[in-house]
């Protein structure tokens, strides 16, 4: 008789870690975290904003080394591990654009602006592993797919740092990194619950990996059987 | 910077759609992702009733590159 799967696997101990380290964000930024004297209650977005922005950075440069590793050694793991972190990249930067979006309504008077080089450069990163995710769906398991998509994702790699430092290169409606900006209040007033944040992320961002692998192991392992049975 | 945007300065309302749509987004992709790995389980298992010899060679092997 089999024994019933554990449910204290390494997995659900992330997933739920994640979950309590969101709703610890969320409090401290909500609740703890207090008023900024021009922007008011809108920058609590800040804390979800820019965590989002960071790990979306930190999912697509594991996108780029490990498709730079796939290349290399033609190891199945690296592909899905890049299809993977592109997928969650995607999400985070679309979070990123609908976050910043709502910042800026309340804050600026407007939803976007074309001549912010940090919104312009974030939406052409997002496109551009749009672009890598529409070559994955499109082209199935076609052979030579996951070469041309590991190529595009170590490419697309090389917008991060050009919207990471957009904001010191063409200085416009996008402030500069908070900690650096802010003068009226403590540090350790918003240090807290960014990092809070950031760790809530983090933790979010591992477990939807391990989770998304998974998924993409098993259809491997589905075409596999498939494969076996069309040739039976 | 703060401007008349017609809102009123301290709106909560774009805070909480901001946190909103995240938890949403991200509650969303867990279930979907635990639908398809339902979906792609259940489909593994009939086609391995369907042919029982057939466990070999469906494991993942890095060796093998399914993707090239």
């Amino acid at each position: 008789m089999r024994s019933a799967p554990s449910t204290l696997t390494p997995a659900n101990v992330i997933g739920v870690a994640a979950f309590a380290a969101m709703l610890i964000a969320l409090y401290l930024a909500i609740v703890e975290s207090p008023d900024e004297r021009v922007q008011g209650i809108h920058h609590r977005i800040y804390y979800i904003h820019v965590p989002t922005a960071l790990v979306a950075y930190l999912s697509i440069a594991i996108t780029a080394v490990a498709s730079g590793v796939y290349l290399r050694t033609r190891r199945p793991r690296w592909d899905r591990l890049a299809y993977a972190s592109a997928e969650i990249g995607v999400i985070l930067t679309t979070l990123v654009l609908v976050t910043g979006s709502i910042w800026g309504r309340p804050v600026w008077g407007a939803w976007w602006s074309w001549s912010d080089a940090r919104l312009v450069t974030t939406l052409v990163m997002w496109l551009s592993y749009i672009a890598y995710l529409m070559l994955r769906s499109l082209s199935g398991r076609a052979p030579g797919t996951a070469r041309t998509a590991a190529v595009i994702g170590i490419l697309g790699f090389v917008n991060v740092p050009v919207t990471y430092f957009s904001v010191y290169l063409w200085t416009y409606l996008h402030p500069l990194p908070t900690l650096q900006s802010a003068t009226d209040r403590p540090e350790s007033a918003i240090l807290v619950p960014f990092l809070a944040g950031m760790l809530a992320f983090i933790l979010l961002y591992v477990y939807l990996i391990r989770m998304r692998m998974r998924v993409e192991e098993a259809q491997q392992n589905l075409d596999a059987l498939r494969a076996a049975a069309e040739g039976q | 910077m703060n401007v008349d945007n017609g809102f009123g300065d301290f709106n909560p309302l774009f805070v909480f759609a901001a946190y909103a749509i995240v938890w949403i987004i991200f509650f969303g992709y867990l279930y979907y992702m635990a639908r398809r790995q339902a979906d792609i389980q259940s489909q593994i298992d009939s086609l391995q009733e369907s042919m029982p010899n057939s466990n070999e060679g469906a494991e993942e092997d890095d060796a093998s590159q399914p993707s090239e």
